[in-house]
């Protein structure tokens, strides 16, 4: 799926507010493809030429984002046209040099000079006779369509800024010599480029109205290909020059409608300025395709249900009809998906109640009457709003119908499958037995569709949607597994009871393929919802029932701590720790057993105070503060930032047992020394007591805390009492707080 | 996964204080962001009147292309600045200085021989060279790097626009090694359906404003004077109208002020180039005078340095006659801070 764009705050990240009516829409930070919230792909019947104009919000264009062939477009065409008229005379490497290549414009002077004097053409060229007349046609044109090019081309974006600058305009002798050219040669394909080299010579003069009255003078005679669609996008853009808005846009629509490969581009150009010059350019549209080419473009830029109205009462088979329907119908879903929905019940009254009426209405009726170039595309779109209107049984028919008579392909087969999934879904009120077979193989297909780079079958908002919804349904019916195992709520390991019965299902053995499919795409394993209860235990102060778990945590209990969680220096530096050399490295479950070990000493008095510092060291450790917060990254706590959620705020940031630890340690403490360490290690747990209280607690907390000072009770204590210790020195050197504090 | 270790200063020294000692008033100067460089009349009227000798010419922007840093949309002299002393803005987007295979000394001497060969061509001389980036804490190394180099290839004071997240957090964000900062006073909000004003809201300035006493750079402030509309169709944001204002739907029938500052689309309708349809909403944000005389009254109280520039954003025709009930309205007000 197509999700490679990264954009990035336009408007608000600048002084810019310049910005076009388009910019905002390139404002979201990432773009997370076209089908995080569509699950119609207007690439399944629409022809390519319509592409950059489906429906993309946050692009001005879809899928190519800006326009950027302006220069290339043609390219391949030029080359092939070349080629086919000099009929071999230079090789179709050669002509792509000379005509396309900037670097062939010396060349090119040489060849001219060599012709124009009747010598020999320069290496690589000299096998061929310049006397010959088309090889001398060939030379001639591309001299001066080189000499034009330099006029109609600036660099963009160029480190040089001179070359960024307008370029000169092409002069009145080049256009006379062209014009010249056009008017005596006799061989109709020089003839048709040079009238085009002759209007693209007078748009890029300064003798604008030359063009109109050249192509006045010359429009009847001219063929109706591409490079007359070009020069008529000339005429239009002089129209819009003079600000005549209403020729120009209507100029711009017939190119529109005549010409596919200039769509985009015309689409880009097109725009009306206020509603005057649309009637006028209607007025100026004299027969229904060429209206139909205008409310193509009004449709593009305004209205798609107008434009299809009008469309359809001019010509019914109109090309252009098919891509406003695709940007009628993602507008429409892309508004509806976007909803949160907690039951299914109220999730389907609230699509119905905000669906379009008129565009369903409009759809259908279009879809009924079968009058469109392609009816299956109208089957199919009307399938899809049915289903979002809840007519199940309506939908079903329409897309089925869509299958049959459309063209097949990959892309259509699973594009109606998805839909024909999403209606079976969208009719289903119950999960049992039955739904759950008539859903598994679709399921089992939509949960592993492989993802390629150029696709772009939409599927993931139906992957999401899916999912939710039938956890909407386990939900109504008080299944609160299987609800967590179609859409995993964070909350659901905070009950108790929750995770046990998560476990029992987890544990089943002999699942059946509906049971494999759930537990396949939820997120969390055995492993985690012990390790979960393991850390919550450990946080709690419950050591043997945390040991017991994380036994059974088969990845959770090997995860190695980075640093020594046993550590308690005056200063916190977690990649301090993380860096020391460790004589032994703790894993989760060896660190638990560690603790209990020292928990059992201070239980039978044995060292007390060395076993409460380290435990002390151990919780102060686990908190978000400490060195150890690997113990708590569980994919179910889900707390790795710097940002802890409210619901475990109390258990992450809260020094309690680790202080109560050290009061313990400083009640059996033997000399000042032993005192003072436990006095400054509580001021450290104060101090985060701060920090907590006035920083991470609040809504708008970013980052870290900004460093707040305040004169601790322990660092009180500190130094009233234990200003004679070696320790006490030892913060003097090593906290500038304190340092500050005592006055140094 | 995301592993997020970090260092928890239990110990860091407080930066010291400074006192507030200049008496000098901020003088006043403008941002000239269009891409052709033309003043009008009227624009000129009011340099003069304000006494504004120095412009802050927005000279190109940096992005990226095919993974490359190139300049977009580079300005055009129509005419010389005259009298007015120009200092190059260049605006950097973040993307650049998120692209891991930035050649940082490459870019900068593109961008110094870049503002030299605009320079060159228009004989201006400037003394001063300012970036603008709103560099995030991933792009912040390089970011730094561009600056320290920037100062010792130009040999050229260094100014850098600063946002408000920015002076808040900047014990994280950083602060850029630059001369003074900028500190742009506007675009504080979401540009978003309600009635809020994405422009200028004074809660959500003192959100930030406390902090600007520790902040450690001088600053000189930016001030909005723009308006425009903001285009909502089913209580989403579909666009931004550039250079609109309220007089702009006034006088039409197709629209209706219902409720302040929203007004209403009656029925379908093509103007200045948008569509729009019946339902829709256009929200208007402004920054009137007395938006001005409050974010100056804020600031002068927040902030311990007297700035010396108030630079208003930005110099156009449209946006001055928004506040010509007053003659020389930007020196006055700047005074009082």
């Amino acid at each position: 799926m197509r999700t490679n764009s990264f954009k990035k705050l336009a408007v608000l990240c600048s002084l810019v507010a310049f910005g076009t009516y388009g910019i905002l829409f390139a404002c979201a930070d990432y773009f997370w493809g076209y089908d995080y919230d569509s699950n119609f792909t207007p690439e399944t019947y629409v022809d390519e030429s319509y592409s950059p104009l489906f429906f993309a919000p946050q692009d001005v264009f879809y899928s190519i984002g800006f326009e950027s062939d302006y220069t290339s477009r043609f390219n391949q065409d030029v080359v092939t046209e070349w080629s086919e008229y000099l009929k071999g005379k230079f090789t179709t490497k050669e002509l792509s040099f000379l005509l396309l290549n900037d670097s062939a414009d010396v060349r090119v002077k040489e060849m001219y000079s060599a012709v124009q004097k009747k010598q020999k053409l320069p290496i690589p060229y000299a096998r061929l006779s310049g006397a010959d007349a088309q090889v001398k046609g060939f030379v001639e044109f591309l001299y001066y369509a080189k000499e034009i090019e330099i006029s109609s081309t600036t660099p963009l974006n160029s480190w040089n800024y001179e070359e960024t600058q307008p370029a000169p305009v092409v002069s009145p002798k080049t256009i006379a010599q062209v014009e010249k050219f056009y008017n005596e040669t006799t061989d109709a394909f020089l003839k048709n480029r040079y009238w085009f080299q002759t209007m693209k010579a007078y748009f890029y003069s300064s003798n604008k109205q030359g063009l109109l009255t050249f192509f006045e003078k010359t429009k009847s005679s001219v063929p109706q290909n591409v490079l007359y669609y070009r020069g008529l996008s000339y005429v239009a853009g002089v129209y819009y020059k003079k600000k005549d808005y209403a020729t120009s846009n209507y100029l711009y629509s017939v190119v529109f409608d005549k010409c596919p490969a200039l769509r985009t581009v015309t689409a880009y150009n097109y725009h009306p300025q206020e509603q005057k010059d649309f009637q006028a350019s209607l007025a100026l549209a004299k027969t229904p395709e060429e209206k139909s080419g205008l409310w193509a473009l009004f449709g593009y830029y305004a209205n798609e249900k107008t434009a299809i109205r009008e469309i359809y009462k001019l010509n019914p088979a109109s090309e252009h009809l098919d891509y406003l329907l695709t940007r009628l119908v993602n507008k429409e879903e892309v508004r509806l998906n976007d909803m949160e929905f907690k039951s299914a019940t109220a999730y389907k009254q609230t699509i119905k109640e905000q669906m379009n009426k008129d565009a369903l209405q409009l759809v259908s009726s279009i879809a009924k009457e079968e009058k469109t170039d392609k009816p299956h595309l109208w089957n199919l779109a009307a399938g899809y709003l049915n289903i979002l209107a809840g007519n199940h049984t309506q939908a079903l028919q329409l897309i089925e119908k869509a299958d049959k008579k459309g063209p097949k392909s990959e892309l259509t087969s699973n594009q109606i499958r998805l839909l024909k999934l999403i209606n079976t879904l969208s009719a289903t009120t119950k999960m049992d037995e039955k739904a759950e077979g008539k859903l598994l193989p679709e399921l089992d297909w939509l949960y592993h569709i492989k993802d390629t780079e150029d696709e772009v079958f939409r599927y993931r908002n139906a992957l999401g949607w899916s999912k939710r919804y039938i956890a909407s349904l386990y939900a109504g019916q008080q299944n609160i597994v299987f609800a967590e195992l179609f859409d995993a709520n964070t909350t659901f390991y905070q009950t108790a009871s929750n995770a046990e019965a998560m476990k029992v299902f987890l544990h089943k053995a002999n699942k059946s393929p509906w049971e494999r499919l759930a537990e396949g795409i939820y997120g969390i394993t055995l492993s985690d919802i012990y390790e979960y209860q393991a850390v919550m235990s450990a946080y709690a102060g419950k050591l043997d029932e945390a040991i017991t778990l994380m036994e059974q945590s088969a990845e959770g209990k090997n995860v190695e701590l980075y640093g020594n969680p046993f550590n308690g220096k005056i200063k916190d530096c977690h990649d301090c720790d993380h860096a020391a050399p460790q004589k032994i490295k703790y894993t989760k479950l060896a660190f638990l057993k560690k603790m209990r070990e020292m928990q059992s000493y201070v239980d039978k008095g044995q060292d007390v105070y060395n076993n409460s510092l380290l435990l002390g060291n151990a919780y102060y450790n686990m908190t978000y503060f400490g060195n150890a917060r690997v113990v708590y990254y569980n994919d179910i706590i889900n707390q790795y930032g710097n940002y802890i959620d409210k619901y475990y705020q109390p258990i992450l940031l809260s020094c309690t047992t680790a202080n109560q630890y050290y009061e313990k340690a400083f009640n059996a403490a033997a000399n000042a020394e032993q005192k003072a360490k436990c006095v400054y290690m509580m001021a450290k747990c104060e101090r985060n007591a701060f920090y907590t209280k006035e920083y991470h607690s609040k809504n708008d907390f970013w980052g870290e805390p900004e460093v707040a000072f305040q004169a601790w009770n322990g660092f009180k204590k500190l130094k009233t009492e234990y200003s004679n210790t070696r320790y006490y020195k030892e913060v003097i050197n090593e906290c500038g707080y304190f340092s500050k504090y005592a006055g140094n | 996964m995301r592993v997020v270790t970090n260092l928890v200063a239990l110990c860091l020294i407080l930066s010291a204080c400074t006192t507030h000692t200049e008496t000098n008033k901020a003088a006043v100067s403008f941002y000239y962001w269009r891409t052709i460089f033309k003043l009008t009349a009227n624009e000129r009227y009011a340099l003069a009147q304000n006494g504004v000798s120095k412009l802050y010419v927005r000279y190109f922007d940096v992005a990226l292309q095919k993974g490359q840093p190139v300049p977009l949309s580079p300005i055009t002299f129509d005419e010389a600045p005259g009298d007015q002393h120009i200092i190059p803005v260049v605006y950097i987007r973040n993307e650049v200085m998120l692209q891991p295979a930035l050649d940082v000394d490459d870019l900068v001497d593109k961008v110094l021989s870049y503002i030299q060969q605009i320079n060159s061509m228009q004989n201006i001389v400037s003394d001063e060279i300012q970036i603008d980036c709103d560099w995030t804490l991933n792009s912040k190394e390089v970011y730094f790097k561009f600056i320290d180099l920037l100062k010792k290839k130009s040999n050229r004071k260094l100014s850098a626009t600063i946002r408000l997240h920015q002076v808040k957090y900047f014990r994280n964000t950083g602060v850029p090694a630059v001369e003074r900062g900028v500190l742009m006073y506007y675009n504080m909000g979401r540009i978003a359906p309600d009635s809020s004003n994405s422009i200028y809201d004074r809660e959500t300035a003192q959100l930030y404003t406390a902090s600007l006493k520790s902040y450690p750079l001088p600053l000189d402030i930016a001030l909005p004077v723009f308006t425009w509309g903001i285009h909502v169709r089913n209580n989403t944001v579909i666009g931004l109208l550039n250079k609109v204002d309220e007089t702009s739907f006034q006088e039409d029938g197709h629209f209706k002020m219902k409720e302040p500052p929203f007004f209403e689309v009656n029925d379908d309708i093509v103007k200045m180039g948008y569509y729009f349809e019946k339902g829709d909403r256009i929200k208007i944000e402004s920054v009137r005078p007395d938006d001005l005389e409050e974010m100056i009254e804020d600031l002068s109280e927040a902030m311990t340095r007297q700035p010396a520039e108030i630079i208003f954003y930005d110099l156009d025709d449209f946006n001055l006659k928004h506040y010509q009930h007053e003659n020389q309205f930007f020196q006055k007000i700047s005074r009082t801070l």
